[in-house]
């Protein structure tokens, strides 16, 4: 896999179950050591494409490469060479943290005194050395996942695939996660992690923004956000918030409005200008604005506009 | 090869520590064939030794004295009697000195060696139905022992015994038609308990896996999907054969029946039908989603193989069409291979075809479930 340029290559990548469409002919190429986020909200087939990656999953159609193996007729000779940590915690939960690591050791093929430098390595890399002889189920989550991708990387593969790693995790738990992911990529090893927090992907080398089934962007963070959001934004902190979304919509000048939490992210032509003429606008309407601001786009800004760019339909 | 075996002894280990964390499963595992053994055989424990014969000899001859000597040796009963006349048997049998007289013909030897079929009466007294019933069925079932026995020998093909024994009772009890003693469950009760080991708790321990999500992080492994399968089976074989000790020493102490034949050949033959039980447990396990439905899935299963093997009923006393789709049936020739075993010593000479039958069914079922397992991991 040295010589390897993209770690995966794959082209019309296609799942559909019964007459549903999950995955529809996606085109993926990730670049050997980046660390390749796979973005989108739930149900849009971030799981089902890297379930078909994986070999755990036939795609419908498709065909390309991971790891350099073929999708169709290597998935065997692929699986000592890729890690994969399910979006579903899948280690064995009556069995203590050193018996999951020497299990999947076991059939990793990790043997002799490679199989202890090993597990050492990833007992002290999950934080978890003292606690060896702990049943699995008795761990607190941020502690499982480390433990799970500790299991992942036993054989120490080249590409690692992770599923919504941090779901559910707290946020110091998930800073640390993605410290470790950080780790294994100076290493060398490319890793495809999907999720759908935002700020997890601004962590991403490259992103993959899927959406009810398609690709709808690919590109660096740096690039998506220039890219798609061309226009200024301004974060408006209106009370009360939804007349305001309305309102918002019909001003002059207005080009989009999306609704973050208690605020406002409005795309206008001109900043300056709006800044000056948007709280006249919806104070004519009884609507109270406290803070005005122009800011930077952020990779949902992005992916707002990404979406209602594509044409492609919520499902 | 050695990294296959090194997987699956993994899987193995794993297993048996997965298995021992869970007390409450292990106990049961363990437990519920000797309190099912215990439970059946007192169902059963109708054993009477020890009844009354009078032997109503016309033919005196070495034969009649032979096939006498073995009524005895059953230990099931003893010479009260020895009568020259049929009136003065009866008489004993009305003065309730003897529960069962004997007939036999002054032509039985003469039939026998002319390779006929040699009838012999008995006369029970059926004051007492329970022990007239048994009487009976005792005497149907050693000759029928001795059938065997007589019919390779010196004297050649066709030797055969038949008795009829003219019984005045008609009650039969329902639990026990065949009246079968707790000689003839020990031995069925141990393949229960093995299939019962392998079909269901195989095909649990599988579909745990699916269920907690945890074979997703197999499949992505290098292991195979028939070492997996291997690996999860074989605590459940070994354990089906520390049930199947289990069962023979309660058979031993408890109920006092004894293994005639040879044990290397029980164990042997056993894994032809492990082979067929692995193979249901695996097919369950690929049409379960959840370790319940599995367990009732594998329970149905083995309602047709406890009904229709001979285990519940004898099969002999169902209808005819019912008595041909037993063939079907893969409990039924592993019951008559260890009935052969346990009660007759039989040996590879006879047990052959049933080894064959199960053979096949073990080949066939195990195939087509490896190949359902393998698409639909995928
Ligand atoms: N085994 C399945 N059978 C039917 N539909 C499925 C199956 N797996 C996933 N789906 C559907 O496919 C869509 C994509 O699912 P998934 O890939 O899990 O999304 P994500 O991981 O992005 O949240 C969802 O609408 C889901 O309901
Ligand atoms: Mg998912």
């Amino acid at each position: 896999m040295t010589d390897l340029e993209f770690a995966v290559d794959v082209r019309g990548l296609t799942r559909v179950f019964d007459h549903f469409v999950a995955v529809d002919h996606i085109d993926l190429r990730v670049r050997r050591g980046l660390v390749f986020g796979f973005l989108g909200p739930n149900g849009a087939g971030k799981s089902t494409t890297i379930r078909m990656l994986c070999g755990i999953l036939r795609p419908t159609a498709g065909s390309g490469t991971v790891g350099g193996f073929d999708l169709w007729r290597e998935s065997e000779a692929l699986k000592s060479r890729l890690g994969y940590m399910s979006q579903k915690f899948s280690l064995y939960e009556d069995l203590t943290v050193e018996e999951n690591l020497q299990f999947f050791a076991g059939v990793y093929n990790v043997h002799g005194s490679q199989r202890r430098r090993r597990i050492a390595w990833a007992l002290e890399m999950a934080g978890l050395v003292g606690r060896e002889h702990v049943l699995t189920r008795d761990l607190a989550a941020g502690w499982r996942q480390r433990l799970a991708l500790g299991c992942a990387v036993l054989h120490e593969p080249p590409l690692l695939f992770l599923d919504e790693p941090t779901s559910g995790v707290d946020p110091l738990s998930r800073r640390r996660f993605w410290e470790m992911i950080a780790e294994l990529s100076d290493r060398g090893v490319t890793v495809f992690v999907t999720t759908h927090y935002m700020d997890e992907a601004e962590h991403c080398d490259e992103l993959a923004l899927i959406y009810a089934g398609k690709v709808v962007a690919c590109g660096s963070p740096a690039q998506l956000k220039s890219e798609h959001v061309p226009h200024a934004l301004l974060e408006l902190t209106p009370s009360p918030l939804m007349p305001a979304y309305a309102a918002l919509k019909e001003a002059p000048g207005v080009l989009g409005v999306a609704i973050f939490g208690d605020r406002l992210h409005v795309t206008v032509a001109d900043a300056d200008q709006a800044k000056q003429d948007l709280p006249l606008f919806l104070g004519q309407r009884g609507i109270v604005v406290s803070k005005v601001d122009r800011i930077e786009p952020s990779l949902e800004d992005a992916f707002v506009a990404i979406i209602e760019q594509s044409g492609v339909q919520e499902r | 090869m050695t990294a296959s075996l090194s997987r699956i002894t993994h899987v193995v280990w794993k297993e048996f520590i997965q298995l021992s964390r869970d007390r409450r499963m292990f106990g049961l595992v363990l437990l519920m064939p000797v309190i099912e053994l215990i439970i059946f055989g007192y169902v059963v424990a109708t054993d009477i030794t020890n009844i009354a014969l009078a032997v109503c000899d016309y033919d005196r001859s070495a034969s009649s004295r032979n096939y006498v000597d073995h009524l005895v040796h059953s230990g099931y009963f003893r010479i009260a009697a020895q009568c020259h006349h049929i009136t003065e048997a009866n008489r004993l049998l009305d003065r309730g000195v003897v529960k069962v007289v004997l007939t036999i013909p002054p032509d039985f030897s003469e039939k026998l060696r002319r390779g006929k079929t040699a009838e012999i009466s008995a006369l029970v007294d059926g004051s007492n139905s329970n022990i007239a019933m048994i009487a009976s069925a005792y005497l149907e079932q050693i000759t029928l022992t001795r059938a065997v026995q007589v019919r390779f020998p010196d004297r050649g093909a066709g030797d055969r015994i038949v008795v009829h024994p003219r019984v005045e009772v008609e009650p039969r009890v329902w639990f026990n038609p065949e009246l079968r003693s707790v000689r003839y469950m020990v031995p069925a009760i141990l393949c229960v308990v093995l299939m019962e080991s392998l079909v269901v708790l195989t095909a649990i321990a599988i579909v745990r896996e699916k269920e907690r999500g945890t074979i997703e992080q197999i499949i992505v492994t290098p292991i195979r999907a028939g070492e997996f399968v291997l690996g999860k089976a074989i605590p459940f074989i070994v354990i089906g054969y520390i049930n199947m000790g289990a069962v023979m020493l309660a058979g031993r102490y408890w109920f006092g029946v004894e293994m005639a034949g040879s044990m290397s050949l029980l164990l042997s033959l056993s894994l032809l039908f492990i082979m067929t039980c692995l193979g249901m447990g695996l097919l369950v396990s690929t049409v379960s989603n959840t370790q319940q439905q599995a367990s009732m899935l594998g329970q149905f299963l083995l309602l047709p193989n406890l009904f229709f093997s001979g285990f519940i009923f004898p099969i002999s006393s169902m209808p005819e069409v019912i008595q041909r789709l037993t063939v079907i049936v893969p409990l039924k020739y592993y019951i008559t291979i260890v009935r052969g075993i346990f009660l007759k010593n039989a040996g590879w000479a006879e047990l052959w075809d049933e080894s064959l039958v199960l053979l096949a069914f073990g080949v066939v079922i195990l195939t087509a479930a490896s190949f359902v397992f393998r698409k639909e991991v995928r």
